[in-house]
């Protein structure tokens, strides 16, 4: 007497605790994606309040942030960026390293996000581009570093505003 | 002046005109250019700056001087080729060839050094030893040489003239011996490449090798290895296993030599390993063999190390694997043994396993690995026990016999719980860690340090130590706990956590704890608190500045108190996130509060922040008041002008009246005559007006900054009313000091009271009078002021009615009796129930002796029907005689007044004896019997009783009858008894007497007397007393004639619990009417009575009084009581009852 559909019933139930759990646990991916996100703007926020009223861009293409990013991947890559040029930055009264810590966390929050949706990731194309990056801290810092934090600023409100509706890569 | 020198090795480099050197012993010949029949040499020789000559260490060289014009060449030689160069001052290669090694034969070189150069173990410093193997006598013997070198990054291959780093540099060699020098670079780069070169100055020639070219790594001479010991594998093999040096660069082979006798020189290679350990078998144990075991680089070039310390083979008796276990708690570990006992190897199935030697190791945790080898497993271990310095525990291999050894192995059981708390700051951009040990639990010697691993994101399940870990800098605090910091951090990664405890027997590691930084925040607090009494809702509201960090949602806790001294906190919960305010209902809200706020992740992980800083509220007016203040009068007549002025005085109104404060009061007027106004009063309580028409009513309103209040007192005066006088009476009863109990009753009456006032002032002392107002249904108060108990005081009701205020009562000075016991409730409970019991029982006496008159003549008992008045002639003086006889047995129980016994008294009184008919037996009868024993009883038993006096049929037994036990004196009072069934007891008196009476628990006796009445027929009961007492106390006893029990003794009398007023005395005296007035008086009636002799005395004159035709029998009786010998021993027993009666008797003759 034997019954087929026992081994199918067994797999079901094998994988039911699998379904049961995942949602629950991207939602904290989600969860914790926007707080980080919010985090590090407030970092930034709490001191260095100033916004640049007339943001020079000339010769400062390679600080993405003037896009919105919808994708995770342009996100990880915008964020990585970011993780280059901010060791860089003459911003004592920001906790810069506190910040590239932070943005490690987001992309790998962003990446388990991901990875849930099956995105591939690439490495940044621009890395190439940060070459006159040293040029332009020696020659113009403050610039520099205004335009960077500010940017990354936008890049975060950008992400903040998508994963409240994200479902793709 | 570098840069030609620097060219021109890069012009060497360029060229391959470079020379690596090996990791072997090499030759460096030298010869004068005479000589060198190959090269003509043209070009002077570059030599060391004078001031570098005899300076030992490295420096700078800044120019080259030209020493001489000859010179030598230097070659490098190896087996197969000499390769020689030769450079001017300005390090131009004047010539280089490369030729086959017979082309330089030894007797054409002047000089000839055996060099050998390697990376020293610890890798920092690399060394050149230059030894001089042969020399021309023309020569001088002193030498100075310089080590000249130059770094880059690059191996040879890639070596560019850009690669060469900075100046080269100079380290002089020291002469170590006479032909002997050592070179040194310190500072190594092991990766790095260095071109270097001699400079050898003898005299004023100088000699220079040619350009070489070494890698550190290359040529690292490693350290021995370390820690050679035997060890066991699970199969009971032995293996001699050792530790890498401290420094391995790279992967390291060995290799292990044996020598068969340590006398002897005789080395034998066994076998070159890649692994730090050999199985050797268990063929060498026991022999003199001893290991020594080198390595070097697994891969690639490099030296073998120094041999390592020999170690000795030779066993031991007794053999450990491992001797020494460290290990934590919880944790299993495995023993193996080889036991030689007395060059006899044991087998290993006789070997037993002991602990601390107090201890036998169960046989189910051994293994015989093999016929030599026993392996004993513990489990699941506990922590070792320090016992005094011995930190460990003890194993023992043991023969079969018990016989151990004296070593053992010792096992070290650790206990590394240590739980590691962090804590994540309010920026979030640091983690505080804390841990702490308990040092009595480690081992000496132990060292500690947290190692952690972080993971990208989150914390796995299950927690695991990994392979790679980083160590935490730790620092110890005043409390004893380690803390350490981690900043910047990873908010959301998993710091996997745990100390790692170093000691020389091994290394334990604490269970890893993984914390995740974001899960561990402990925020800042709120700030900008702030806290209001709101206005018309009357709530506390409190809003508050959130903590910048984090940016999750917050859940907060308020805590509040009255600003007091004494500061009470009440907490109250915010969690409806988000929310920078709350609304709290307090109780008071004319206070000062003290608010303060804090906050914690509403997730609920994390900690609570501290508290915020307080805020206070402000006392303001929240609401119009309440109500107006209440109010009372003083009236004043002016006889002179014939006008009353009224003066009102109120209590200021509280804050919880007020809301909380009041800018004036308005007293608003109403007269009869329907005129109206008001007044303001804006300082003071007080307000006085005259009174002029018949009645005037005022209200008074209090009025803050919101309004005016809306419900107020108000107060009519009139004429007519004053008149009115409803109270009755009013009494004063002081408590104490501050407390006195004013209590009125009403006269019935028509009038409404809304409520009362009261007044009272000290007489004696002019204070001012003071009042309050009570409800109006109350009859009592407690009024609480100060009060001297000896002044006099005058207490004052006003009944105040709608139409005007009443007439009031007053009294002066306090009550006293009510002083003793004001508080005492009870006292209103007990004392109706004793006079109403009193009343009760004074009624039943008074009934009682009413029907005992009747009784006593119209309830004689008829002899014909009463069994023990059978055959009893009451005519005859010889009947009473025999009826009082006393039993002889009874003599023997010694002394008769020390006797407790019971004299029964039995009288009977004809109903007949009252009337007229002569024909009727008219008899009393005392019957005053001894029961010696219980079963005897003279009691009448029957359901009936007859109307004749009888004797029973068993009345010799019964005069006979004296006991101890049944000392009961009754007095039976017959009636209409119309049975003769009065029968003697056969068994115990209770059984017997169970078929008499009703029931026996209605019979209770002690040393006093109860009555029943059942029916018509009564009983005197007269209980027995003790032998000093007999004669005093006398209780009478009403008894049915339906039946009665008494109990057979004392015993039986106290052992009944279900009495608990045994110890009270029950007197009846009933009607004999039938369904008349019965009156029972049992046990269940609980009236108390205590008779005293003088009252029972009395009560039997007062029968005697009023039924005197009774004293011709008693006269008789006693004179032939007089007239009896046998009779006197029991006169003391009734001492009173014998000279009263006859007294009386004889008065009433």
């Amino acid at each position: 007497m034997r019954c087929p559909g026992l081994p199918l019933c067994g797999l079901l139930w094998f994988w039911l605790p699998l379904f049961a759990s995942r949602p629950v646990k991207i939602d904290k991916v989600k969860a914790d994606t926007k707080n980080l996100t919010r985090t590090i703007i407030a970092r930034i926020q709490e001191e260095h309040t100033q916004t640049p009223c007339s943001e020079p861009t000339a010769g400062l293409d390679f600080i993405p942030g003037e896009r919105p990013l919808e994708s995770l991947d342009s996100m990880d890559e915008t964020l990585q960026i970011f993780q280059r040029i901010l060791p860089s930055l003459p911003m004592e009264n920001v906790p810069v390293a506190q910040i590239f810590n932070d943005i490690e966390n987001l992309r790998s929050l962003i990446q388990t996000l991901g990875s849930h949706l099956g995105c591939t990731f690439h490495k940044s194309s621009n890395l190439a581009a940060l070459g006159n990056l040293t040029e332009l801290l020696t020659l113009s810092p403050y610039t520099t570093a205004v335009v960077a934090l500010d940017r990354l600023q936008t890049c975060l409100h950008s992400i903040v505003k998508h994963l409240d509706h994200i479902g793709s890569c | 002046m570098y840069w030609p020198i620097l060219d021109f090795i890069r012009m060497a480099v360029a060229h391959c005109m470079v020379h690596q050197i090996p990791a072997s012993s090499f030759m460096l010949p030298c010869m004068s250019q005479n000589e060198t029949s190959v090269i003509p040499l043209t070009a002077g020789v570059a030599a060391s700056s004078p001031g570098l000559h005899g300076q030992h260490g490295t420096a700078e060289t800044n120019s080259l001087v030209l020493v001489a014009e000859e010179s030598f060449l230097c070659c490098l030689w190896s087996e197969t080729h000499a390769n020689c160069s030769l450079y001017t001052a300005g390090m131009e290669t004047k010539k280089f060839t490369s030729s086959e090694i017979s082309s330089l034969a030894p007797q054409q070189t002047d000089l000839s050094w055996n060099i050998q150069c390697w990376t020293k173990g610890d890798l920092e410093l690399f060394v050149c030893i230059l030894k001089l193997s042969n020399k021309k006598s023309y020569l001088n013997e002193e030498f100075k040489i310089n080590l000249l070198y130059v770094l880059s990054e690059l191996s040879l291959e890639d070596m560019s003239t850009g690669s060469l780093k900075g100046n080269f540099m100079v380290t002089p060699c020291d002469c170590n011996g006479s032909d002997k020098y050592e070179c040194h670079i310190p500072s190594l780069k092991l990766n790095y490449t260095y071109i270097t070169w001699l400079n050898i100055i003898n005299g004023v020639t100088l000699l220079q090798s040619p350009l070489m070219l070494v890698r550190p790594i290359n040529i690292v001479k490693p350290e021995p290895p370390l820690n050679l010991r035997l060890e066991m594998t699970d199969k009971g093999q032995l293996k001699i296993c050792w530790s890498n040096p401290v420094l391995t660069p790279y992967p390291l082979q060995y290799e292990v030599k044996f020598s068969g006798n340590a006398t002897q020189n005789a080395w034998q290679v066994v076998e070159i390993v890649i692994e730090t350990s050999l199985i050797i078998g268990n063929m060498l144990i026991g022999s003199s063999y001893l290991v020594q075991v080198r390595c070097k680089s697994l891969h690639g070039p490099g030296f073998w190390s120094d041999w390592s310390t020999p170690y000795n083979l030779n066993a031991e008796d007794v053999m450990y694997f491992p001797p020494k276990i460290l290990t934590t708690v919880g944790s299993n570990v495995s023993f193996h043994c080889l036991y030689n006992d007395k060059n006899k190897m044991i087998l290993s199935k006789k070997i037993v396993w002991w602990l601390n030697l107090a201890e036998e190791i169960p046989e189910r945790q051994y293994t015989l690995v093999n016929d030599r080898v026993s392996r004993v497993t513990l489990f699941n271990l506990n922590a070792t026990k320090p016992r005094g310095k011995f930190f460990y525990n003890a194993l023992y291999c043991c023969n079969q016999n018990r016989e151990c050894h004296h070593r053992y192995a010792e096992l070290y059981v650790v206990d590394v719980s240590i739980n590691i708390t962090c804590e994540t700051d309010g920026y979030l951009t640091k983690m505080t860690c804390r841990w702490s040990t308990n040092t009595n639990a480690l081992l000496v010697g132990s060292s500690l340090q947290l190692k952690y691993y972080r993971s990208s994101i989150y914390c796995s399940d299950f927690p695991s130590i990994p392979p790679k870990s980083e160590a935490k800098e730790c620092h110890l605090q005043r409390n004893h706990y380690y803390e350490c910091t981690f900043q910047p951090i990873f908010l959301l990664s998993g710091y996997t956590m745990w100390i790692e405890i170093k000691h020389q027997l091994g290394t334990l590691e604490s269970p890893p704890t993984c914390v995740i930084p974001a899960d561990v925040v402990k925020p800042f607090p709120p700030s900008n608190v702030k806290a209001e009494i709101t206005k018309n809702i009357g709530l506390l509201n409190v809003i508050w500045t959130n903590p910048a960090f984090p940016n999750s949602d917050l859940k907060f806790q308020i805590r509040y108190s009255v600003n007091r001294e004494e500061i009470l906190w009440e907490i109250f919960e915010v969690s409806n996130a988000p929310t920078r305010s709350a609304m709290i209902k307090v109780l008071d809200l004319c206070v000062v509060y003290i608010v303060q706020v804090r906050c914690s992740g509403l997730d609920g992980l994390g900690y609570w922040s501290d508290w915020s800083k307080p805020a206070y509220t402000i006392v303001q007016d929240i609401q119009a008041p309440l109500r107006g203040p209440e109010f009372w009068r003083v009236i004043n007549e002016d006889p002179i002008r014939k006008q009353k002025n009224v003066t009102l005085f109120w209590k200021p109104l509280m804050k919880n009246y007020s809301l909380c404060s009041v800018c004036r009061y308005i007293v608003k007027h109403h007269t009869s005559e329907n005129i109206t106004w008001t007044e303001y009063v804006t300082n003071g309580t007080t307000y006085t007006y005259p009174w002029t028409e018949d009645a005037h009513t005022v209200t008074i309103l209090a009025v803050n900054s919101i309004g005016a209040s809306s419900m107020n007192f108000n107060l009519t005066l009139s004429q007519q009313m004053s008149t009115v006088n409803i109270v009755q009476s009013l009494s004063a009863y002081p408590v104490n000091s501050s407390c006195v109990i004013l209590t009125w009753t009403l006269s019935p009456q028509l009038y409404v009271i809304t409520s009362f006032v009261i007044e009272w002032k000290n007489l004696n002392e002019e204070e001012q009078m003071k009042w309050i107002r009570v409800a109006p249904n109350i009859s009592k108060y407690y009024i609480y002021d100060h009060f001297i108990l000896i002044e006099k005081y005058q207490f004052s009701l006003y009944p105040i009615f709608p139409e005007g205020v009443g007439n009031p009562r007053m009294t002066d000075g306090f009550i006293k009796d009510r002083s003793e016991k004001p508080n005492d409730a009870g006292l209103y409970v007990i004392l109706p129930i004793v006079i109403s019991s009193l009343v009760l029982l004074l009624g039943t006496l008074l009934i009682s002796q009413q029907r005992m008159k009747k009784l006593f003549w119209e309830d004689v008992p008829n002899p014909k029907n009463c069994s023990w008045a059978q055959g009893v002639n009451f005519q005859k003086p010889e009947t009473f005689e025999h009826l009082f006889i006393k039993h002889p047995e009874a003599i023997s129980f010694g002394p008769l007044l020390l006797e407790p016994e019971i004299v029964l008294e039995d009288i009977n009184v004809a109903k007949a004896l009252k009337s007229e008919d002569k024909q009727d037996l008219l008899a009393v009868d005392s019957v005053f019997t001894k029961i010696q024993d219980s079963e005897h009883d003279s009691a009448c038993s029957s359901s009936h009783f007859s109307n004749s006096l009888s004797e029973s049929s068993h009345d010799d037994k019964v005069s006979e009858g004296i006991t101890r036990q049944s000392n009961i004196k009754y007095a039976t009072i017959i009636s209409n008894c119309k049975s003769s069934g009065l029968y003697e007891q056969q068994k115990n008196l209770r059984g017997s007497f169970n078929g008499c009476f009703l029931g026996e628990d209605s019979l209770i006796t002690d040393s006093f007397s109860r009555s029943w009445e059942v029916g018509n027929q009564t009983f005197l009961i007269l209980p027995d007393q003790d032998p000093s007492q007999a004669s005093k106390m006398i209780a009478f006893s009403v008894v049915s004639s339906e039946g009665f029990s008494e109990p057979s003794d004392h015993d039986d009398i106290f052992s009944d619990g279900d009495s608990p007023e045994r110890s009270l005395y029950y007197s009846g005296l009933t009607s004999v009417k039938k369904n008349e007035n019965d009156i029972f008086l049992t046990e269940n009636s609980r009236v108390m009575c205590h008779l005293h002799t003088n009252d029972l005395f009395k009560d039997i004159g007062f029968l005697q009084d009023t039924t005197s035709d009774l004293n011709p029998f008693i006269k008789n009786s006693l004179k032939y009581e007089n007239s009896v010998k046998t009779f006197v021993p029991y006169m003391p027993q009734f001492q009173a009852t014998a000279i009263r009666l006859p007294e009386t008797t004889e008065t009433k003759t």
